[in-house]
């Protein structure tokens, strides 16, 4: 059956991650065309589709801030990686509890491997995200969306570049791989998402919107 | 010689779609007449990116129209080409006349 109203969830990731002047007579263009019998997949792409576009838009427009971006979202995100990883490679010896009567091993209490990666992996894209956002104010979702892209961009090259040369005899888990680069992706992705939407528009160039004469 | 930027391919089909349709353009009638020509679809958020560009090259001009319940209250942006625009189009049309001439692969029409 198809919806009288087109997503909400996709107009309001297109009014929160576009940067542009326009953007809001776009979702007008997008909810006409829908109400004249395009479907949700149709809008969904066209939402997917101009924040992409305005991403690559956002790149072009300021390069060095994206390049600085990169940087330093890829490094902070390295590093924190390696940090959860060490995390779960030394597991506390010693460091017993003592709980109802009886001292609990760190064997016991410490969570399993995969508990403590997943638990830490959506804090550090957090923390990455709102890092790059914070280092660049001006352009705050924008540049959060240009690392998030690249982000994933990346993990997709580096997954194609490993299935082709891969040695299948050394375990190679790719479930745990996507999944992890998912909540990266997402993560990053929302973390510029906190605060008013006009922080990503504050130092864009305006239209020229002379207001019509009645 | 004195440096000038072509015009992109997708900015040259804005810039026909806007002057085939006169005053009422804006992004749904705009992407609608590319989609026509090319048999294509367009991603309407790239046609108002393409748009924006031209505007900051001053090759096309802006006003905001009233907004409307069809559309959830959002007013529509109506574009149209300035005179540089039109000035540029010529350029293109000119540039492109003059090398197809010289194509013999192309003389004779469709194949």
């Amino acid at each position: 059956m198809r919806r009288s109203q087109p997503s909400r969830l996709a107009t309001w990731l297109l009014t929160r991650m576009t940067s542009s002047p326009t953007s809001e007579s776009l979702i007008g263009d997008l909810v006409e065309q829908f109400h004249r019998g395009h479907s949700s997949t149709w809008y969904w792409r066209q939402v997917v589709t101009s924040i992409l576009a305005d991403t690559a838009k956002e790149f072009r427009r300021h390069p060095i801030l994206a390049v600085r971006a990169n940087v330093v979202g890829f490094s902070v995100l390295a590093a924190l990686q390696t940090g959860i990883l060490s995390l779960i490679r030394n597991r506390p010896v010693h460091g017993a509890l003592w709980v109802a009567g009886r001292w609990i091993q760190p064997a016991q209490w410490w969570p399993s491997p995969m508990l403590v990666w997943y638990l830490c992996l959506p804090v550090a894209g957090l923390f990455c995200g709102w890092l790059v956002g914070r280092l660049h104010q001006a352009h705050r979702i924008a540049m959060t969306r240009v690392f998030a892209g690249c982000f994933i961009a990346f993990q997709v090259v580096q997954v194609c570049i490993w299935l082709a040369t891969v040695d299948w005899s050394v375990e190679f888990n790719l479930g745990h791989y996507a999944i992890s680069s998912l909540i990266l992706f997402v993560t990053i992705l929302f973390s510029g998402l906190w605060g008013t939407p006009a922080d990503g528009q504050s130092q864009l160039p305006q239209l020229s919107i002379p207001t019509r004469n009645t | 010689m004195a440096k000038r930027e072509f015009l992109g391919g997708f900015e040259l089909l804005v810039l026909l779609a806007l002057m085939r349709l006169g005053d009422d353009a804006y992004g749904v009638p705009i992407s609608e007449a590319i989609e026509e020509s090319s048999g294509r679809e367009v991603a309407i958020g790239s046609v108002y990116i393409t748009l924006e560009r031209l505007e900051q090259k001053g090759l096309v001009s802006s006003r905001l129209g009233e907004p409307t319940a069809e559309r959830g209250g959002r007013a529509k942006t109506y574009f149209k080409v300035t005179a540089k625009g039109l000035r540029e189009v010529r350029n293109a049309q000119r540039t492109l006349v003059n090398l197809w001439k010289a194509v013999p692969q192309l003389e004779g029409g469709p194949a």
